[in-house]
């Protein structure tokens, strides 16, 4: 995250502010309102200062509604004036489709919009896959900051906990079993 | 649990999933001569775990050579940080460890006794465990956690050992190719084969008279076998000595305590065949065998580092301090900058490095009422079921005993009356302290202020 990006409190402020048209129902077989992938295209356009080349075509018509949904918060947290004509991260915004998908699994666009942490964390998220930081802070700051609040890695720490909790059991069970203790030949002294 | 508690549950079948003919190991069972065996082994090997253990004697040969110069020393340093990587993300233990292999800090015996599964990886199949108890001679027994190919990879390391002297283990059906010497008061005993050795026979036997039908079978049942290559220790093999076996072994191989130059010359001689010291702890088997004034390291797969006795800096090769290993061979035990409670010094010998200056596990003295040796393992096994955190034991010249224990609960009693069962009517002292009490450092189990042995 070597680039400074804007602060993080007006940034959290634009997704609070966001207008509700952002989360109106994606158009999807035909129906719907917001054509997400007209708004994503936009999107691009206006960081790039120009139009999207014919690679950049992308099908949403298969997503699920929460994740069309997080695109269009994408869109809006990506309308935030500062990042108008910022071509360096449009790849980036690009690639952000594959783990705004993980993270639509976990945390819904509404709660995006009005809960403080999911909010901070999303604009976090973003700015992390743009190798951007939040203004004044470090690079170490941001990482870790973006930790105490990521749902993944929370859910991830907790499965792996409760794996572990699984394994210790498993393990100490089999040290209890007579087989176990019969060993395997023992060839010298220790 | 202790050793005596232990009974054989599995058949011959799950004890050697590669062998089918079982008439040369009844033999051994069976044998006029033989033992009062009392527990069976086998090797728990099937086709797919013998092959690793095939693959790690290759490796032996190829990795020796680690150690030629200290630039070889900084290219296993690297093949650590692997390891490193490895246990920071699949074994518990290690999972908040630095990412830095320079910036890791030592564990101790202690680490290991809380929770032994936390140094199981992820990736460790749990059907695979088989659980080993240290003896407590040098500290309160812990479990050790291993697996059948950890343990069978015992034989490749022998194997190079003894190439080191030219010599080699013919292995084959109907031959003892190893047996295993013990001279205490209770062993487990058995008879067993080795599909790594083309199914030749190993047996592990207790010298002491009461553990045979006739006084003497200790002798021809050894003389009948006379196995190529006998493991042991120094009382062991100075109690085998005493019996005078017509027996022509190719070599003796001793461990658990310090071969003294004085008793390996003697062996030596009487034996007709070189007797070989091995630095090996129950926590990752063999680390070196004495060659000269040195112990040459044996492993590709172990690093060796020596630390500061007090604080966790590592020392350069030449300064005097603690052994301390890392090593990713046992899956159920995965080690990073263990300190081992030995100690020595990094030397170069012009071929090769080793520990040199090596103190560790020096044979202790202990003797009864009527001056006859008794075995420190022996006592050890005595307090086994005792729930003690720690205790010392100090014979004086005098013979007079003194021995502290530290425990949450008062077994001063139970102590004072084994330790008169074990050595008979002497002047016997027992301090109960609790377990806060323990002092810093190595607890010393054993010492004494007799004359060395």
């Amino acid at each position: 995250m070597k680039n400074e990006g804007p602060d993080l409190t007006t940034l959290i402020q634009h997704m609070e502010l966001t207008p509700q048209e952002f989360l109106f129902e994606p158009v999807k077989s035909g129906k719907g309102i917001i054509d997400t992938k007209a708004l994503f295209m936009d999107t691009l356009r206006f960081i790039k200062g120009d139009e999207p080349s014919d690679s950049e075509n992308f099908e949403f018509e298969n997503l699920k509604l929460n994740n069309l949904l997080l695109i269009q918060l994408l869109c809006r947290f990506f309308s935030y004036s500062w990042f108008e004509g910022k071509k360096e991260i449009s790849t980036d915004i690009i690639n952000l489709l594959s783990p705004l998908m993980e993270f639509s699994k976990f945390v819904k666009a509404q709660d995006v919009v009005n809960n403080n942490d999911r909010r901070e964390e999303f604009v976090r998220l973003l700015l992390l896959e743009c190798s951007m930081r939040p203004k004044d802070e470090t690079e170490e700051q941001a990482v870790e900051r973006f930790g105490s609040v990521s749902t993944i890695k929370r859910k991830d720490t907790l499965k792996g906990s409760a794996a572990a909790v699984k394994k210790v059991k498993e393990i100490r069970k089999k040290m209890a079993e007579k087989a176990a203790r019969e060993a395997a030949n023992v060839y010298g002294r220790e | 649990m202790g050793h005596k508690d232990l009974k054989p549950v599995l058949s011959d079948k799950e004890r050697f999933p590669l062998i089918d003919d079982f008439e040369f190991l009844n033999r051994l069972r069976q044998h006029e001569f033989a033992p009062k065996y009392n527990f069976k082994s086998g090797d728990r090997l099937d086709s797919v775990k013998l092959e690793k253990v095939r693959q790690y004697k290759e490796r032996l040969k190829r990795g020796n050579r680690w150690f030629r110069d200290f630039d070889s020393v900084n290219n296993m340093h690297s093949l650590m940080k692997d390891h490193l990587e490895f246990c920071r993300a699949k074994v518990p233990f290690y999972k908040d460890f630095p990412s830095d292999f320079d910036d890791i800090t030592t564990i101790s015996r202690e680490d290991l006794r809380k929770a032994p599964w936390n140094f199981v990886s992820d990736v460790a199949d749990v059907d695979d465990l088989i659980l080993y108890s240290t003896s407590g001679t040098t500290g309160p027994p812990i479990e050790i956690l291993f697996d059948a190919v950890t343990q069978g990879c015992y034989l490749p390391k022998l194997e190079y050992v003894l190439s080191r002297f030219n010599i080699q283990i013919e292995g084959g059906k109907n031959r003892v190719s190893i047996a295993l010497i013990c001279h205490q008061e209770h062993a487990l005993t058995y008879a067993s084969l080795s599909s790594y050795l083309d199914n030749a026979g190993f047996i592990k036997v207790n010298l002491n008279e009461s553990e045979w039908r006739s006084k003497d079978h200790n002798i021809k049942y050894l003389e009948e076998l006379n196995p190529e290559i006998l493991t042991g220790d120094p009382f062991s093999f100075s109690k085998l000595m005493e019996l005078n076996p017509n027996i022509s072994p190719k070599a003796l191989v001793s461990s658990a305590i310090a071969l003294l130059p004085g008793m390996k010359k003697r062996l030596e001689e009487f034996f007709n065949c070189p007797v070989i010291d091995i630095y090996s702890i129950t926590e990752c088997r063999m680390i070196a065998y004495n060659f000269n004034d040195s112990h040459r390291l044996i492993r590709p797969d172990l690093f060796v580092e020596i630390f500061d006795p007090k604080k966790d800096k590592v020392l350069p090769p030449g300064e005097f301090g603690e052994i301390t290993i890392t090593s990713g061979l046992n899956p159920f035990l995965n080690l990073i900058r263990y300190r081992t409670g030995d100690y020595g010094k990094l030397k170069w010998d012009g071929d090769e490095w080793g520990i040199g200056d090596f103190t560790g596990r020096n044979p202790v003295l202990f003797l009864n009422r009527k001056r006859e040796v008794v075995n420190s393992i022996d006592i050890a096994m005595a307090f086994e079921g005792f729930e003690i955190s720690g205790y010392t034991i100090h014979q004086n010249e005098d013979l007079s005993l003194k021995a502290t224990i530290y425990s949450e609960k008062d077994f001063s009693e139970k102590v004072t009356f084994i330790l008169e069962e074990i050595f008979g009517e002497l002047e016997i002292k027992v301090i109960q302290k609790s377990i806060d009490e323990i002092p810093e450092g190595k607890l010393l189990p054993f010492t004494s202020g007799l004359k060395d042995f």
